[in-house]
C-alpha cells in the first residue's frame, strides 16, 4: 500500500496562462485532489515545491524566466519526493526524451490534459511514470525501431536502461 | 601625321570604352552585393515574422483550446445521467474536435518553424518534418548526425534547415525516389550536410519546372548569404546529391 493511496494528493500548479490554471484548478478539485499552490513561471513553481512540499508538480515546458524542463531539473533535486508531470504541446520524441531525462515521470498533451490529467497524477502519485496515450503508441515503436537500428541481437539490449523502462511501460 | 591623329583618337576611345566597361563591371558587381545584403535581410524577416506567428498561434489559440478542453471535462464531470446517450456523442465529438484543431495548429507551427529546431537543434528539426513527409508519402529518410546534440549557431541551422526542407519537397516532387539520406557532418572548421536521393535525377534540359529551378537558386543564395556554398550533382537514372558546406 502506498502512502498516496490513504491520504488525499497534495499539487503545485504551473502554467504561465491563467485560464489553464483555472481550468486544471476546478477539474482537480471535482476529482478530490487539493491545488496547494499555483506559479506562473518555472521560478516560481521550484520556490514553491520547496515551500509546500506538494506530492506531485503540474508543470508546464514552456514558461517565461525558467522553462518547465530547468524547473523540473531543480524540482526533483531540491524535492527528490516530489513527482513532476510535464504539460505540453509538443507531442516529438525529443521533447518527451527531454522531460524525463530532466527527472519528469509524466509527460502530458495540453490538449487531452482534461481527460487524462487525474489518472496521470494517481497514477505518478503511486510512483509509476504516465505518458499521454497519444504519444505512448509513437514513442513505443521508435524506440524499438531505434532498437533494431542498432543492434540485431534482440532490439531491447540496444536500448538504455530508460528506455527499456519506457517500452516496457508503453508497450 | 593623319595615321598618328587617328591612332590617337583610336587609342583614348579604347582607353574611354574600358574604362566605362570596368565602371559598369563595378557597379554591377556593386549590385549584385546589395541585391545578396537585400535578399538575405528578407530572408531573415521572413524567418522572424513566422517564428513570431507561430509563437501566437502557441500561446494564443493553442492555450485557449487547453483551457476549452479542460473546461468541457467540468462540464461533462459535472452534467447528470443522459439515457440517451446524446450528450456522450457530443461530448465525444467535441474532444475530438479540440484534438484536431491542436494537431492543425501544431502542423501550421512547424511548417512556420519548428519549435525543434531552436529547442533540439538542426537534426532533431529535421527528423520531425522527415517523419511527416515519410507517413505522407511512403519515402524512406534516414538522418545521419556525426555528433548528436552538437548545436549550431541559429545563422547556420536555419539556411541548413530551409534548405534540407526545399530539398526534401524536391525529392517528393520530382524525384521518384525511394530512399533519401540527410548526412550531416561535424568538421573543425566547417559543417557539411549532403542529401543523396536514389530517384531518376535530372540535367538542366529535363528539369522544365521553374519552381524547382528557382528552389535551387533559393537554396544556393542562403547558404552563400554565410560565407557558404553548394554542390548539386544529378544524371538521368542515378539520383540527386547536394552538398552545402559552412
Amino acid at each position: 500500500m502506498s502512502r498516496y493511496e490513504t491520504k488525499n494528493i497534495r499539487i503545485l500548479l504551473a502554467d504561465d496562462h491563467r485560464i489553464v490554471r483555472e481550468g486544471l484548478k476546478s477539474l482537480l478539485a471535482a476529482g478530490g485532489i487539493t491545488v496547494v499552490g499555483e506559479a506562473a513561471n518555472g521560478r516560481e513553481a521550484v520556490r514553491m515545491v520547496r515551500e509546500h512540499g506538494p506530492d506531485v508538480a503540474l508543470v508546464d515546458i514552456a514558461m517565461p524566466e525558467m522553462n518547465g524542463i530547468e524547473a523540473t531539473l531543480q524540482i526533483v533535486t531540491a524535492c527528490p519526493e516530489c513527482r513532476v508531470i510535464i504539460l505540453s504541446m509538443h507531442a516529438t520524441s525529443e521533447y518527451i526524451h527531454q522531460a524525463l531525462n530532466a527527472g519528469a515521470t509524466g509527460y502530458l498533451l495540453k490538449e487531452s490534459a482534461g481527460q487524462e490529467v487525474v489518472l496521470a497524477i494517481k497514477t505518478v502519485a503511486r510512483g509509476k511514470r504516465y505518458l499521454a496515450r497519444r504519444i505512448s503508441g509513437t514513442m513505443a515503436d521508435e524506440l524499438l525501431s531505434k532498437g533494431m537500428r542498432l543492434k540485431k541481437n534482440g532490439p531491447l539490449k540496444s536500448l538504455s536502461p530508460r528506455e527499456r523502462e519506457i517500452v516496457q511501460l508503453v508497450v | 601625321m593623319a595615321t598618328y591623329l587617328i591612332s590617337m583618337i583610336l587609342g583614348v576611345l579604347i582607353i574611354l570604352l574600358a574604362f566605362r566597361a570596368g565602371r559598369s563591371l563595378v557597379l554591377e558587381k556593386k549590385a549584385e552585393r546589395k541585391l545578396k545584403i537585400f535578399s538575405a535581410r528578407l530572408a531573415n524577416l521572413e524567418e522572424s515574422a513566422k517564428r513570431k506567428i507561430a509563437i501566437e498561434l502557441h500561446d494564443r489559440v493553442g492555450q485557449k483550446l487547453s483551457a476549452l478542453n479542460l473546461n468541457l471535462n467540468i462540464i461533462k464531470n459535472r452534467f447528470t445521467h443522459d439515457d440517451s446517450g446524446e450528450a456522450e456523442t457530443f461530448f465525444a465529438d467535441s474532444f475530438r474536435l479540440i484534438e484536431e484543431s491542436t494537431e492543425e495548429i501544431r502542423d501550421i507551427m512547424s511548417e512556420l518553424r519548428p519549435s525543434n529546431l531552436d529547442d533540439h537543434g538542426l537534426a532533431a528539426a529535421i527528423r520531425c518534418y522527415s517523419d511527416k513527409i515519410a507517413m505522407r508519402t511512403g519515402l524512406k529518410i534516414d538522418i545521419i548526425d556525426d555528433e548528436p546534440g552538437l548545436r549550431l549557431t541559429e545563422n547556420v541551422e536555419t539556411p541548413l534547415f530551409r534548405i534540407a526542407q526545399e530539398a526534401l519537397t524536391n525529392v517528393v516532387k520530382h524525384a521518384k525516389a525511394h530512399s533519401v539520406t540527410v548526412r550531416i557532418e561535424h568538421r573543425q572548421d566547417c559543417t557539411r550536410m549532403t542529401i543523396n536521393d536514389d530517384g531518376i535525377g535530372f540535367t538542366r534540359e529535363t528539369s522544365g519546372d521553374e519552381a524547382s529551378g528557382l528552389g535551387i537558386i533559393a537554396m544556393r543564395e542562403r547558404i552563400t548569404a554565410i560565407g557558404g556554398r553548394m554542390e548539386l550533382n544529378s544524371a538521368p537514372g542515378e539520383g540527386t546529391s547536394i552538398s552545402v558546406e559552412v
